[in-house]
């Protein structure tokens, strides 16, 4: 396997480490193959996982070899790159880890979910040659991509309104079928708050919000805010895991979000089969590969000294704005930050 | 049964496109004796297909001996001035939505027509439209169960290429002298629609609203809010007059329940699906049951019902005073930066 050329030379494929599961393993793992660029050399389990068999049969099914050492991974001399895919604490804790080994890491949202978390990302990466990318499953899926290129490009003209919205099956518990019931804000909250922190580098003013169990799970199972930002931007965005089964493909969730400028609106907008971009006057674009390989991707660039199509280059300070929205959409609702 | 003589003050945009069609198609049971408008030409524009009179001034019509009721097709801020003197003059009135730009302006309407012993019916056409009838009657079936989330999100295209439209200083929504805004321009749709949804009452809401189209002088187009009902419910609803032409998501319903969900989303191309438990149903899939003039057409009959034959409103003028709380309450919100109680909004006004 090569990757791509250099000066008529063909570039022998980076070889990254990845640390955990969580929901994009099975992805990496069927769509790692095609990868001409990226080569695993080494799959980890997420630190403290108790259960090693989902990864251990992704990491066979591929080929590359399986490590009960995350730590290893992190640290590996022969490894640039390292893929974090672990959720919740355990992100943090690997990220750091090979940010401090001076690693070119990709996080998974949450890379970090509380400040002290963030705090410790900079320290890391600021203490060696280090580099934080972070980006979560909104960001990183084609019509993400293509919706961040849009507003980037300013051809929607000045912002004035973010509708964001995800909803889950009523009773899941996002990609946790078997576990206890969590709020759905840390299940869908924050691939939605990487999306907004994406799409406007403008700092909130002005958070309101609603958490609530409204759908007898006992857990808040929704979530409803409005944020007012210091250009004027506002968004109004609203996780509930509320989706009756009957509801075509309910159980994979529907992304809905909608940017309105002042000379055009992009839209991207859930469907039977797929998640689809619309902006007035072109076609629909379906949602055809798996936010993962985008992730490598930019991972990849970033290895190589350029840049990736989603993920900035500063990805603590991403991290920041995401980990500080989230704790001031808590606030608003009248709960403790994390 | 004789025919209901009316008399229409304000023949402008609402007036020509949905109230005169409305009540050419109820031509059998009431006839149109008086038009007026600031605008004379408009008013001689909406009485000569009914060889009616045409003034320059609405008390011209008002002072009719053979006006039975009045359609009163104005901007809000003149719904009171207009209102109370046709109640005075014995007059039944029908007065297009919003009920008022302040809730004292409602109080007084309310109790000039209760005095006068006339009725008093505000035009919530979406009460009246087949989508919005389906989903109440759906839910007072309990098909979804208890609703406890509601959203209706509404956009509107805006002035484009230099052509004239709302909020622009070419017409009265752009002019901060005579509008509130979005809030009440649109928003008092979704502000009924979420209180009849619901079946509660709003206890709070915060809101924020924005001036998003070019040449806007100051009147904010745009508005986000979300409520909270006393029944524990939450209901949102987002606001924007500045899309491009012929964008697909003009309207966006979804209310979900304990048992299950109605939607009615323009941009899927269905009008409503309900989804229950025994799976989904398209009771009229691909039909547009949002269809405007047929909800004026049903609105219309439902007064003429009531002055001809004592029939109950259907919608109650106090449920369009609710709803133009909620919807003050709102504006007030996104003035603020505050989260406005209806609790106490009452007292203060």
């Amino acid at each position: 396997m090569t990757g791509p050329e250099s000066g008529g030379r063909p570039v022998p494929p980076l070889a990254i480490g990845v640390i955990g599961a969580g929901r994009h393993a099975a992805a990496l793992a069927e769509h790692q193959a095609p990868l001409a660029d990226v080569r695993i050399a080494r799959w980890a389990a997420s630190p403290g996982a108790a259960d090693l068999s989902a990864i251990r049969e992704l990491a066979t099914r591929i080929e590359a070899p399986f490590d009960r050492d995350w730590d290893a991974v992190a640290r590996d001399p022969e490894l640039r790159a390292v893929l974090v895919l672990s959720e919740a604490a355990g992100a943090s804790v690997a990220a750091e880890a090979a940010l401090g080994a001076g690693k070119v890491v990709f996080a998974a949202v949450p890379a970090a979910t509380r400040a002290e978390e963030v705090n410790r990302l900079a320290g890391a990466a600021g203490g060696g040659r280090g580099v934080l990318l972070a980006g979560g499953t909104i960001r990183h899926s084609p019509a993400g991509r293509e919706a961040l290129r849009l507003i980037g490009s300013e051809e929607l003209g000045p912002l004035h309104s973010l509708f964001a919205s995800v909803k889950l099956p009523v009773g899941s518990n996002g990609e946790r079928p078997a576990a206890a019931p969590r709020p759905v804000l840390e299940d869908a909250g924050w691939d939605l708050l990487d999306f907004v922190v994406a799409a406007t580098a403008a700092q909130p003013v002005r958070v309101h919000a609603h958490i609530d169990a409204l759908f007898g799970s006992g857990v808040p199972d929704t979530a409803v805010c409005i944020i007012r930002f210091d250009n004027d931007l506002i968004a109004t965005i609203e996780v509930a895991r509320c989706l009756p089964p009957s509801i075509a493909a309910a159980a994979d969730g529907e992304v809905e979000i909608e940017v309105i400028g002042g000379r055009d609106t992009v839209r991207l907008e859930p469907g039977a089969t797929a998640v689809r971009i619309h902006r007035t006057g072109t076609a629909l674009r379906p949602w055809l590969d798996a936010p993962v390989i985008s992730m490598l991707d930019d991972l990849a660039a970033a290895s190589r000294g350029g840049q990736g199509a989603a993920a900035p280059p500063d990805g603590v300070t991403e991290v920041r704005r995401v980990v500080e929205l989230m704790d001031a959409i808590r606030v608003a609702a009248g709960r403790p930050p994390a | 049964m004789p025919a209901v003589r009316v008399g229409l003050i304000g023949c402008g945009n609402i007036a020509r496109s949905a109230h005169l069609p409305a009540m050419y198609c109820l031509r059998d049971r009431l006839a149109l004796v008086a038009a007026a408008d600031l605008d004379e030409r408009a008013a001689r524009s909406a009485a000569r297909p009914w060889g009616a009179e045409a003034y320059a001034d609405p008390r011209r019509v008002i002072e009719r001996d053979d006006v039975d009721a009045v359609v009163i097709a104005t901007p809000e801020a003149a719904h009171r001035e207009w209102t109370t003197a046709a109640a005075a003059a014995g007059k039944h009135v029908f007065c297009e939505k919003p009920m008022a730009p302040s809730l004292a302006d409602a109080d007084a309407m309310l109790e000039a027509c209760r005095t006068a012993g006339v009725h008093l019916m505000i035009g919530h056409s979406r009460r009246f439209t087949r989508r919005y009838m389906e989903i109440r009657r759906a839910i007072d079936r309990g098909e979804i169960g208890p609703v406890r989330l509601i959203r209706e999100n509404e956009r509107r295209p805006g002035a484009r290429g230099g052509q004239p439209g709302y909020y622009t200083g070419t017409h009265w929504t752009g002019d901060p002298a005579v509008s509130v805004g979005a809030a009440l321009t649109n928003g008092i749709h979704e502000a009924d629609l979420l209180r009849w949804f619901a079946g509660a009452e709003p206890v709070a809401v915060f809101a924020e609203h924005n001036v998003t189209i070019e040449g806007n002088r100051g009147v904010p187009d745009f508005v986000t809010w979300t409520v909270r009902f006393d029944n524990g419910a939450v209901g949102s609803s987002e606001v924007s007059n500045c899309l491009p032409p012929g964008y697909p998501a003009f309207h966006q319903f979804e209310a979900y329940g304990l048992r299950g969900a109605i939607r009615a989303r323009d941009h899927e191309l269905v009008s409503l699906t309900r989804y229950r438990d025994g799976g989904a149903e398209y009771p009229e899939s691909g039909a547009i049951l949002l269809h405007n003039q047929t909800a004026y057409v049903r609105e219309h009959a439902a007064f003429l019902d009531t002055v001809q034959r004592g029939r109950p409103l259907p919608m109650a003028a106090q449920e369009a005073r609710a709803a133009l709380r909620l919807a003050l309450a709102a504006v007030e919100s996104a003035r603020t930066g505050r989260t406005a109680s209806l609790v106490t909004a009452e007292a203060r006004t």
